[in-house]
């Protein structure tokens, strides 16, 4: 029993980063119907960012913020610079997919050129190794700050989301640009804060999961795929679904990892997948897509 | 009615709005609303109408082709839909546009975006006195509401923005008689409050029921123009639009085709 409630905590611990990600991801798909493929890399950038301010001696908590307003104007920025024009010449949706994932391609090669490519520790200011016990399971630090950041970062999105004006608008531009607009919302305005407020996310995913591996440029590639899953998982267009599906996503790793085989470690979450999408193509939480005319 | 040398709100000169590049939608278009009074836009199916609405809202990108829209005096063909919307111009499409997905208040105070002045209030108890059921649906999804009362919502959404001029695409489509009945009082009211209108349909006894002035459009052209009596008194409006049909002609159904118009 408490070997099982050990693999429930290390897996609910990787599920908040997947649903960190997932998060990012399900934001932007609900406001601008876009996969955004480069939601890793500028995680990892960010990420970075902030690895450089720690090799400058700044503190914690300002490289940390840095980092995280850092991912977020970039995501505005290549919204403004690049998809809103691109959009404007009509480009249909996959030729935006494409389009995040050419920044991300390009974030990739930046990181390597001025990061390098070398696994590097990342300073944390939880620690990896030094762990509390409670009723028999071990938890370390870092864990418990991941699960902690994971809770508040949803509860603190819920609120914004559900009870704020900005909310409001948010939910309002992603359901019906064309009304938002003519009652002169600022929409462009509001899916620029979507897209930063996904990267931010993002960032915080790749601040959080840096100290439990090596920092190198590729370190979110395997978290951005799990997230993806996670948010299809839970429905792309729904927020609860993203973090419930990287929940299910990290403990099933976890369970399989433990009881089965390291080997099986993605067998058993990927299976849930194919399961649920077989019942429910549109997620377990999404809304069937209805095309309105 | 005096029509002495005033300065219409809209002024829409020779606009063309074409759909991927070669399909003419309108087609050398003039119309002019005037401040206070309701304006009607009447034609059948495809002649045009929505995409009139759409082009003056700003929802069609790069479009009018050709041509000016002139609102107070100011030249908005082409300006982004947000920008339109802020100079005053509500549009309620055709499906209403609402957030089918947010409650009847959300929808209400998205309607509210920007404002901050004191009105409000005044705003709200005006919307609630006209159509009291809102009060009653406040916490019920837009969804969920009947088609007369999306329309409501819509109405009343729009009205909370204040706007100098509000265009309305088909209010009455899809309502029974008596809802659709509703929706013009309602739009009698908001008109006698002040607010200009714009109306685009295809009921024209509803519309020329209200309107102090119609344009029939048809295939992107304006053919036929006048105040509300005169057409109403127009031979062919009659019989095309109002089918008051005359003993001595053939059954509708083909006399429709065969019809020689004036225009």
């Amino acid at each position: 029993m408490s070997q099982f409630a050990q693999y429930l905590v290390s897996g609910l611990s990787t599920g908040s980063i997947y649903a960190l990600v997932a998060l990012g991801l399900a934001l932007v798909y609900r406001s601008t119907r876009v996969l955004n493929f480069a939601h890793g890399d500028v995680a990892t950038a960010g990420t970075f960012f902030a690895f450089i301010l720690l090799g400058l001696k700044l503190p914690f908590v300002l490289s940390f913020a840095l980092a995280l307003v850092f991912g977020a104007g970039l995501a505005m920025a290549f919204y403004f610079a690049v998809l809103i024009p691109a959009q404007r010449r009509e480009a249909t949706q996959l030729s935006q997919i494409i389009l995040t994932l050419g920044l991300g391609l390009i974030l990739q090669g930046l990181v390597s050129y001025f990061g390098g490519t070398e696994p590097q520790a990342f300073p944390f200011p939880l620690s990896d190794t030094k762990v509390y016990t409670f009723g028999g399971v071990i938890i370390s630090q870092l864990s418990l700050g991941t699960i902690g950041i994971g809770l508040l970062t949803s509860v603190l999105l819920y609120l914004l989301v559900q009870k704020t004006r900005i909310g409001l608008a948010m939910r309002g531009t992603s359901e019906n640009l064309p009304a938002a607009q003519t009652l002169g919302i600022p929409t462009r305005q509001i899916l620029a804060l979507s897209w930063g407020l996904a990267s931010l996310l993002g960032v915080l995913a790749g601040l959080f999961l840096a100290p439990a591996l090596l920092l190198d440029p590729f370190f979110m590639m395997e978290p951005f795929l799990k997230g993806f899953a996670a948010a299809i998982l839970g429905g792309l267009n729904s927020l609860p679904g993203a973090i419930v599906g990287g929940l299910i996503i990290g403990v099933s790793e976890s369970l399989a990892g433990g009881y089965i085989s390291m080997a099986f470690k993605n067998t058993l979450a990927f299976l849930i997948i194919i399961v649920v999408l077989l019942v429910r193509p549109e997620g377990l939480l999404g809304k069937e897509f209805k095309e309105r005319v | 009615m005096d029509i002495i040398n005033m300065e219409p709100l809209l002024k829409i000169a020779t606009i063309e709005t074409l759909y991927y590049d070669r399909i003419y939608a309108l087609h050398g278009l003039s119309l002019e609303v005037r401040e206070k009074e309701i304006f009607t836009v009447l034609g059948p199916n495809g002649a045009g109408k929505t995409t009139l609405l759409k082009t003056i809202a700003g929802l069609l990108k790069d479009q009018p082709k050709k041509g000016t829209i002139e609102f107070m005096g100011k030249r908005i063909h082409r300006l982004a839909p947000e920008r339109v919307a802020r100079l005053g111009i509500v549009y309620v499409p055709e499906d209403r546009g609402l957030f089918r997905e947010l409650t009847v208040k959300e929808n209400l105070e998205l309607g509210c975006w920007g404002r901050k002045d004191s009105h409000l209030q005044e705003d709200f108890d005006f919307i609630h006195e006209l159509f009291p059921i809102l009060k009653e649906r406040a916490g019920q999804e837009a969804e969920t509401l009947s088609g007369g009362e999306q329309q409501m919502l819509a109405m009343a959404r729009a009205m909370l923005r204040r706007p100098k001029l509000l265009m309305l695409d088909e209010p009455s489509l899809g309502l029974a008689p008596r809802i659709a009945h509703q929706v013009y009082d309602a739009l009698l009211k908001i008109s006698r409050a002040g607010t200009t209108i714009l109306l685009v349909e295809q009921n024209a006894r509803l519309a020329l029921g209200i309107a102090t002035f119609g344009y029939i459009m048809e295939s992107g052209r304006i053919v036929l123009e006048g105040t509300a009596e005169e057409l109403k008194e127009n031979e062919d409006v009659q019989e095309l639009y109002l089918g008051v049909g005359k003993e001595t002609t053939s059954p509708k159904g083909w006399r429709l085709y065969k019809k020689r118009r004036t225009w």
